[in-house]
């Protein structure tokens, strides 16, 4: 019946409380979500005050907060979500145009961290997050950004969306000018070296310590670290982490600052890499492939 | 609005028909067999109040009153008291009194001068001349005693059971909501087999 | 009144024992001098500990119980001050303070009997190691605990991690142990794993709960796994603190559950005379026992008391389920009208205002329900070889008013303390004012005076000098572990033993459980779980 009612164009409340119960039975019908926003646009909208309008959006989204309870992660419930909250009008006054779009983000936004509080690494969630505070008229300042992400890391460790978030917002306050590079990433770097003596296992604390090194055109901080993980890998001995790391970065020493080391130095670098490598294949014997592959760039490069 | 859930405790001399009578309230049975409440504990129903769906939770004594055993732990978080007496026996009656002392000294209830009591005098189904207590005894002690609702009651033939309980529940969910405005505690941690949460250990 | 068991002392072993009884089919009555439950681990009102008290502080008189002279050999050095304050019924202060771990033989007996539909538990929401006056240092039990503090070093976390890898794992068969499991605990941990005094110490006396830095190591890593094994189960923490006081509530609980099996129960009664039968007579109980003011004779086969119920002369004959390994105690209670604060030193060094770089504002380190431990040499005039600990406990456990806080002090009287010098107040005055520094403020830089102090020194009873082979009277074990964690437990365990050794007394002497001509033998410590509302074919 509700095809016959869409053929016919039927804009009318019946035909949308209708959508309503199909909906509820399955809210994964995006057909049915398209019309309702049909009957919106076309129908219903054309006739209402922006306050009505307002409370409308505002029921929808209530109404798919409820079905997410259920299905959370049907993609057409938060893209519907995603088109009222952005439907939402100036108002409630000319000089408070931004109020009602402020009050639906904020509660947008509270929405998806109690969803992250319950699944911090759930990854949608994350990225859900960069879209509201992007959308948001009032931008919450990056720095408390950075907050919420020390927050998040420290409630709960392996936490690779959180890492993530870090480093974009770092990126973004570093551009902007807001916090002086060499410091902040000084801070960083004692920060992730912490998490990496906590737990060498973690694979997102690594990550993250590589997209701090950059490019590595500072030698001597290339060689700091590069002291550090080798404490780290005497202390654990086991640690294929802390092994391939060092190769990594040892390489990158050479690839780098050839030029400003001699022979001698290169020919260690390049041993101690070789020997970390034949340690890996064994310690990794499943991906004693790559390692061997590894050895080979290395001899052909630098041999 | 979370759940809202009620504690109704049952106070009286052994033998009153306590227990026969949150049985004929919730299950709607009676048995003849005095067991001595062996096997009663607590007995929930859902009741509406006003348009408000609340639980109802009934403590029965166990047994515990009949050598004045009853610990204080029975008497928390009571939001209402359940008087019963027989009507067939003066003594029960009399000892309504103390029940009722003894009640607030060990529930401490933050207001004891409105703290709801409900008095039932049971056993109407027995022939008249075995009665020993007047009902205008009875409501004149009621009424001395703060204007206590009473209910002359026989859970044998289910007289006037529903009735009572129901005032139960009015009375019972207000003071719940005053004795909210004292308290703040969070929720407290209940056990059961089903409720592990797991936060996961992180070692 | 014919029975086949009973149980003098409403104390927490006791009445787990009595519930198992009951609800395997036996008929029991259950019997306290006492007007109200719980024995030597009851929740008191203030009035009632401080009557409680000065029962105990009086001398004796011939016509004392025997229940109040054996009280008062074994309750001694008590001092109390302070006045009364109002509201003393809204107070629930314990005998015995206890945490329960969220996973153990406790928790299972209070799911599988029922009781814990009766009370709500507290989380127990940290445990800190004081430091220097108004400081303590956290203790780090976790991944994200480690990752966050500010006082280890690199490697110092490193060597934390692996050391509760190991502890939370298979350690029996690891290299690390062999040949070591005797050794005492705080030198396994610096040979074995390079761990520094600081984690040392944190470790030892506030994971493993260690009395002594000579505490072994294996039993030592047992505790640390179960307690690793069970956070999480509800929440952060490993352990659980019951509302109203914890033990006599829960004590309560098992006692309500034996009632509602149809045990029959008898407070405020002495027992005045206790006949044993010959041997030749086989026709009535074993045992008649009188009470005072009570008509009816109660007759089993079966007695079973906790050490202060039991009259001298039957003391001898008695057996008792597990040896006593107790030590004496030093305990204070104070009641304090401001709360204390977990503040650590970084926490100190930030303070003031809102944290720019979030929207925050300023931290509350303030405490509702949380466990303060001093580890040996931690204050100037404390111990130097024992650790003491402190509970906390306030509103939110349901065993204070609102603004008020109980503070539990322990020590037990081992190492160099255990010589009896000094008084329990001398001994544990430090530790309060200690603790009484964490109160201090901005708007109260001064310490808290406590409302109420009631110090004392608690002794275990002394077994029987012979265990003798009378198996159906058995003394019960109190649960007084000197690991505050263990308490709860070492009760359960005491009380599932004894279940065990009742029903062999019961079935030689012939007596079965409920229908008389049921074959089945009990199985199970706990039966099935009836629900409530349940069709119950009586009715």
């Amino acid at each position: 019946m509700l095809y016959v009612q869409k053929k016919n164009e039927d804009l009318s409340r019946g035909a949308f409380d209708l959508t309503t119960q199909m909906l509820r039975m399955n809210p994964e019908f995006y057909t049915v979500w398209n019309y309702r926003r049909h009957i919106f646009i076309q129908g219903i909208f054309p006739n209402s005050s922006p306050a009505a309008i307002n409370e409308l959006l505002s029921e929808d989204l209530g109404l798919t907060a409820a079905f997410l309870k259920q299905h959370p992660k049907v993609y057409w419930i938060w893209n519907h979500r995603r088109w009222c909250l952005e439907q939402v009008p100036d108002g409630p006054l000319d000089e408070d145009k931004d109020g009602w779009r402020m009050a639906n983000w904020n509660k947008e936004l509270f929405l998806v961290e109690k969803m992250l509080d319950v699944d911090p690494r759930n990854f949608h969630a994350w990225n859900y997050r960069r879209y509201v505070l992007a959308s948001i008229p009032v931008r919450r300042s990056q720095v408390s950004e950075l907050s919420y992400t020390t927050r998040k890391i420290e409630s709960n460790f392996s936490n690779f969306s959180a890492w993530h978030q870090r480093t974009k917002v770092l990126a973004s306050l570093w551009q902007a000018g807001e916090l002086n590079v060499a410091q902040s990433r000084e801070d960083e770097l004692d920060l992730v070296k912490n998490a990496m003596y906590t737990d060498p296992d973690d694979q997102s604390v690594w990550i993250y310590h590589r997209w701090l090194i950059g490019d590595g055109d500072d030698p001597l901080l290339l060689q700091r670290e590069i002291a550090s993980i080798q404490e780290l890998l005497d202390e654990q001995p086991d640690s294929k982490w802390c092994m391939e790391s060092i190769v990594y970065y040892k390489t990158l020493l050479l690839r780098r600052h050839l030029s400003t080391m001699d022979t001698s130095v290169q020919q260690s670098l390049v041993g101690e890499c070789f020997d970390l490598l034949s340690k890996l294949q064994y310690v990794d014997s499943n991906r004693k492939q790559r390692y061997i592959e590894l050895s080979d760039e290395i001899k052909n490069t630098f041999l | 609005m979370g759940r809202v859930l009620l504690k109704v405790i049952i106070l009286g001399d052994s033998g009153v028909g306590k227990t026969s009578l949150m049985n004929q309230y919730v299950n709607k049975r009676f048995s003849n067999q005095y067991k001595a409440t062996i096997g009663a504990d607590f007995l929930t129903k859902e009741v509406m109040v006003d348009d408000r769906l609340v639980t109802m939770q009934l403590w029965d004594t166990a047994g515990q009153e009949r050598f004045q055993s009853l610990g204080v732990a029975f008497y928390r978080g009571a939001d209402c008291c359940v008087l019963v007496y027989d009507v067939n026996s003066s003594k029960s009656f009399e000892t309504l009194d103390s029940w009722r002392d003894e009640f607030l000294i060990q529930a401490s209830p933050h207001d004891p001068e409105n703290f709801p009591f409900v008095v039932l005098g049971n056993k109407i189904d027995v022939e008249e001349n075995k009665r020993q207590v007047t009902q205008k005894r009875a409501m004149t002690w009621c009424q001395s005693k703060g204007n206590i609702p009473y209910f002359e009651t026989s859970a044998k033939e289910a007289i006037n059971v529903e009735q009572a309980f129901q005032t139960v529940a009015k009375n019972a969910l207000q003071q719940e909501a005053e004795e909210q405005l004292y308290v703040d505690y969070p929720d407290p941690i209940r056990i059961d087999s089903e409720s592990s949460q797991n936060y996961g250990c992180n070692c | 009144m014919e029975l086949d068991a009973v149980v003098l002392g409403t104390g927490l072993s006791e009445s787990i024992v009595a519930a198992a009884l009951s609800k395997a089919g036996y008929k029991i009555a259950h019997v306290d001098i006492n007007p109200y439950y719980g024995g030597d681990e009851a929740s008191l009102t203030l009035d009632e500990l401080l009557q409680w008290a000065k029962e105990r502080a009086e001398s004796s008189v011939d016509s004392d119980s025997a229940y109040l002279s054996s009280q008062r050999e074994r309750f001694t050095n008590i001092s109390y001050t302070g006045s009364l304050p109002l509201q003393s019924r809204q107070y629930a202060v314990s005998l015995l303070p206890m945490l329960v771990p969220s996973a153990g033989p406790t928790i299972d007996s209070l799911i599988a009997s029922g009781v814990s539909r009766y009370g709500g538990f507290k989380l127990l929401e940290k445990v800190a190691l004081f430091d220097s006056p108004g400081v303590v240092k956290p203790v780090p039990g976790n991944k994200e605990d480690v990752f966050k503090n500010k006082q280890l070093s690199l490697l110092g976390k490193r060597r934390l991690m692996r050391f509760l890898m190991f502890a939370g794992g298979e350690f029996e068969d690891k290299p690390e142990l062999q040949g070591s499991e005797q050794m005492p605990f705080t030198d396994f941990l610096k040979d074995k794993f390079s761990l520094k005094e600081e984690a040392v110490q944190a470790i030892a006396y506030a994971l493993a709960f260690c009395a002594l830095a000579s505490d072994p190591t294996l039993p030592a890593l047992e505790r640390i796994r179960r307690y690793l094994r069970s956070s999480g189960r509800y929440g952060p923490s490993p352990f659980l603190v019951g509302h109203y006081g914890g033990a006599g509530e829960i004590a309560q609980g098992f006692c309500r559950t034996a009632a509602v099996a149809g045990a029959t129960y008898v407070l405020g009664r002495q027992v005045s005379s206790i006949v044993t039968a010959p041997i030749a007579e086989k026709t009535t109980g074993k045992y008649t026992l009188n009470l005072e003011d009570l008509s009816e004779q109660l007759r089993c086969d079966l007695l079973i008391s906790s050490p202060d119920h039991l009259p001298l002369d039957l003391q001898g004959d008695s057996s008792i389920t597990t040896a006593s390994t107790n030590c004496s105690f030093a305990r204070c209670i104070a009641v304090i009208d401001r709360p204390v604060s977990f503040s650590t030193s970084e926490s100190l060094e930030g303070s003031g205002g809102e944290d720019p770089a979030s929207d925050m504002p300023i931290q509350d380190l303030s405490v509702d329900t949380a466990l303060l431990v001093f580890s040996p040499s931690s204050i100037p005039i404390g111990s130097s070889t024992v650790a003491v600990n402190v509970l906390i406990t306030g509103e939110g456990s349901m065993s204070a008013p609102r603004g008020r806080w109980i503070l539990y002090i322990t020590m037990p009287l081992l190492g160099d303390q255990s010589g009896g010098s000094h008084s329990p107040e001398e001994l544990l005055r430090p530790y309060l004012d200690a603790t009484l520094s964490l109160t201090r403020t901005s708007e109260h830089p001064e310490s808290a005076l406590p409302l109420v102090t009631l110090f004392y020194e608690q002794s275990p009873r002394e077994g029987p000098e012979n265990n003798s082979t009378e198996a159906s009277l058995m003394l019960s074990t109190p649960p007084h572990s000197r690991y505050l964690p263990e308490v709860a437990d070492s009760a359960a365990r005491n009380a599932e033993v004894t279940f065990w050794r009742a029903l062999e007394v019961l079935k030689s002497a012939g007596r079965l459980p409920g229908d008389k001509n049921s074959e089945e033998a009990v199985e199970n410590f706990w039966p099935p779980l009836e629900y409530v509302n349940g069709e119950d074919d009586e009715w």
